[in-house]
């Protein structure tokens, strides 16, 4: 009985405990070492914090990040996988949203904590959680205690209003999406995963827990390797690697380096990608390069993980969108028109026992994101309203169609306009704040209400004490007063109509 | 360090990120994390100093050296020349 998604790791060992697990550019760890070391990690924690409160794991990508995910989940508690270079500020507002019971992170990250409200957590070093003594009667019983609709992780994105929204996600999520992506992809001991996505994003939970699943091995493909896409085929075919799930952004610049060509990656067998919308253009490119590859494009906000997939059946010109296909079995995926019915178009809403507990601390805005639809007789059923829009093509797979409102998604990463412009606001000498997402250029630009004289680069750089880099504009422009239209809100067709006239400049 | 290395790559870099007379920018500065550089932009500077230097940066030598500034970039060039 898997009550929770660490049972997966307790199933490797027990199939390939001197098989490969995990590695990172230090280090490569077999099932048996990983386990070990992970056990050890939860025995520590159980030792050095009390509540079951969730655990921050507080580290760079890394064979101990994902040691500090696995050992809080044998302690019974879930992890929240935070970004070692998230700014000061958002930090803060993670941690007196969440409460841990525990931080767990490093010597140099520690000093990030310094002045900030912790609530009580220890602050453990992985280091030291490694040199735990072992306690496997501690760890067996806190782990015999957990249900698989308890929260495994908990994931923030970027909120609206500048306050990151804490995703809880149950095990049962997790086990089910593993259990897919393992079966649909046919994976055995064999596979050999290469991990693109930071560790806390959910694109990550396929690589982390998919590994696992299939006792294959998970490689932490060097970061730095992403600033270098034409290396990167390089890096699949000398590591023998045979499945990647991998955002668009990344694809498309592989594809566009021309390495593909170059290169031969004869063990590669499963590409997936999700996060964005991907171009066939590109894919086309990956496609001819790599024909004994299944390809599949994967749909899901991170409070649903993946919900929907389209296995690439058939050619596309490069000019057609690519469908996001069908439900995932045991998942519900409908479409609800403005009237609240279930319709062929409108938004996307998604029920099934795995999707989101809610957002941490946040009730109402859980509550704003749920619908209740009665499909079967008597027994209303609660669905997540993505805010993602969707129709259906005439072979009935699902094609995706845009936003409701005013999130975007850059190079793979999920942003609301509203957290943007609040750290604008944020910089001194600044009265307001406007942001754009110029879909062409594919560019956010930031209009700042402000009297004084701004070098643009210094200010965008500014902007990195609020938001993380990936949430930074590309452009900044500067002006007295902010346009308003007749309801003396910010006129936002406007300030659209200055951005397209600097594009015609 | 090579001076005449380090000046065709900060040529370089300077003309194809349109970098004038910029005070925040010299040859130390952090091309990715300042801004001045995209993986798309990355990927044309691997190929010109490929191709301007006659050799070849492999994978691992992307994990292995930082080459996150035009003295870095510079470093891995000359190393690699010395190799040969």
């Amino acid at each position: 009985m898997r009550n929770s998604a660490v049972c997966l790791l307790e199933a490797a060992y027990r199939r390939r405990p001197q098989g490969a697990a995990l590695e990172d550019e230090a280090q490569c760890l077999t099932y048996e070492a990983l386990r070990e070391s992970a056990r050890r990690v939860g025995a520590g924690l159980l030792r050095h914090s009390q509540s079951s409160a969730p655990v921050m794991v507080y580290l760079p990508k890394s064979v101990g990040m994902v040691q500090g995910f696995y050992g809080t989940l044998y302690a019974g508690r879930a992890y929240v996988p935070t970004d070692s270079a998230a700014p000061k500020a958002r930090l803060g507002r993670i941690l007196s949203n969440l409460r841990p019971s525990a931080v767990i992170t490093n010597e140099t990250l520690s000093k990030n904590l310094e002045g900030l409200d912790l609530g009580g957590a220890s602050v453990l070093l992985i280091d030291d959680l490694l040199k735990s003594e072992p306690d496997d009667d501690a760890v067996d019983r806190a782990l015999a205690g957990v249900i698989d609709a308890d929260p495994i992780y908990i994931m923030y994105t970027s909120g609206s209003t500048g306050e990151p929204k804490g995703v809880t996600i149950p095990h049962r999520g997790v086990l089910h999406f593993a259990d897919w992506a393992a079966e649909t992809f046919h994976w055995d001991e064999d596979t050999v995963i290469a991990n693109q996505a930071p560790l806390y994003f959910d694109v990550s939970v396929m690589d982390v827990y998919g590994a696992l699943r299939c006792a294959g091995k998970l490689i932490l493909t060097p970061e730095v390797l992403f600033r270098f896409p034409l290396k990167l085929p390089e890096f699949l075919r000398d590591k023998d690697v045979t499945s990647i799930y991998w955002v668009p952004t990344v694809m498309i610049r592989v594809a566009n380096s021309g390495a593909l060509d170059e290169i031969k990656m004869p063990k590669l067998r499963t590409v997936c990608f999700a996060g964005e919308v991907m171009p066939n253009l590109q894919l086309n490119v990956w496609r001819r390069a790599l024909p004994q590859c299944s390809f599949a494009n994967l749909y899901g906000p991170t409070e649903t993980d993946v919900c929907t997939a389209y296995l690439v059946d058939r050619e596309f010109s490069d000019q057609e969108p690519l469908p996001i296909g069908r439900a995932l079995p045991n998942m519900r995926v409908v479409l609800v028109n403005e009237k609240g019915d279930v319709s062929d178009e409108g938004e996307i809403c998604v029920s099934a026992s795995g999707i989101l507990l809610g957002y941490r601390g946040n009730p109402e805005l859980t509550e704003r994101a749920t619908l209740r639809l009665e499909l079967l007789p008597g027994c209303p059923q609660r669905f997540y309203r993505t805010g993602d829009l969707g129709r259906y093509n005439e072979r009935g797979e699902l094609m995706f169609l845009g936003r409701k409102d005013g999130q975007i998604k850059l190079r793979g990463n999920r942003i609301e306009l509203g957290e943007v412009e609040n750290a604008g606001r944020m910089i001194e000498g600044v009265k307001n704040a406007c942001a754009l997402f110029d879909r062409e250029a594919q560019e956010i630009v930031l209009f700042a209400e402000t009297d004084e004289a701004f070098a643009e680069r210094a200010f965008l750089r500014a902007m990195r004490k609020f938001i993380p880099a990936y949430m930074i504009p590309s452009r900044a422009v500067f002006m007295p007063a902010l346009p308003h239209n007749a309801n003396d809100k910010i006129d936002r067709v406007k300030l659209k109509q200055i951005l397209e006239e600097t594009h015609h400049e | 360090m090579n001076e005449d290395i380090l000046k065709r790559i900060n040529d370089y870099v300077c003309q194809t990120c349109e970098i004038e007379d910029d005070p925040d920018y010299d040859v130390d500065t952090h091309l990715f994390d300042a801004g001045y550089l995209d993986s798309l932009g990355a990927v044309e500077l691997v190929l010109f100093v490929e191709k301007e230097f006659g050799i070849e940066i492999s994978q691992k030598d992307i994990v292995m050296y930082p080459m996150n500034t035009v003295r870095e970039i510079a470093a891995v060039v000359e190393q690699k020349r010395a190799g040969k």
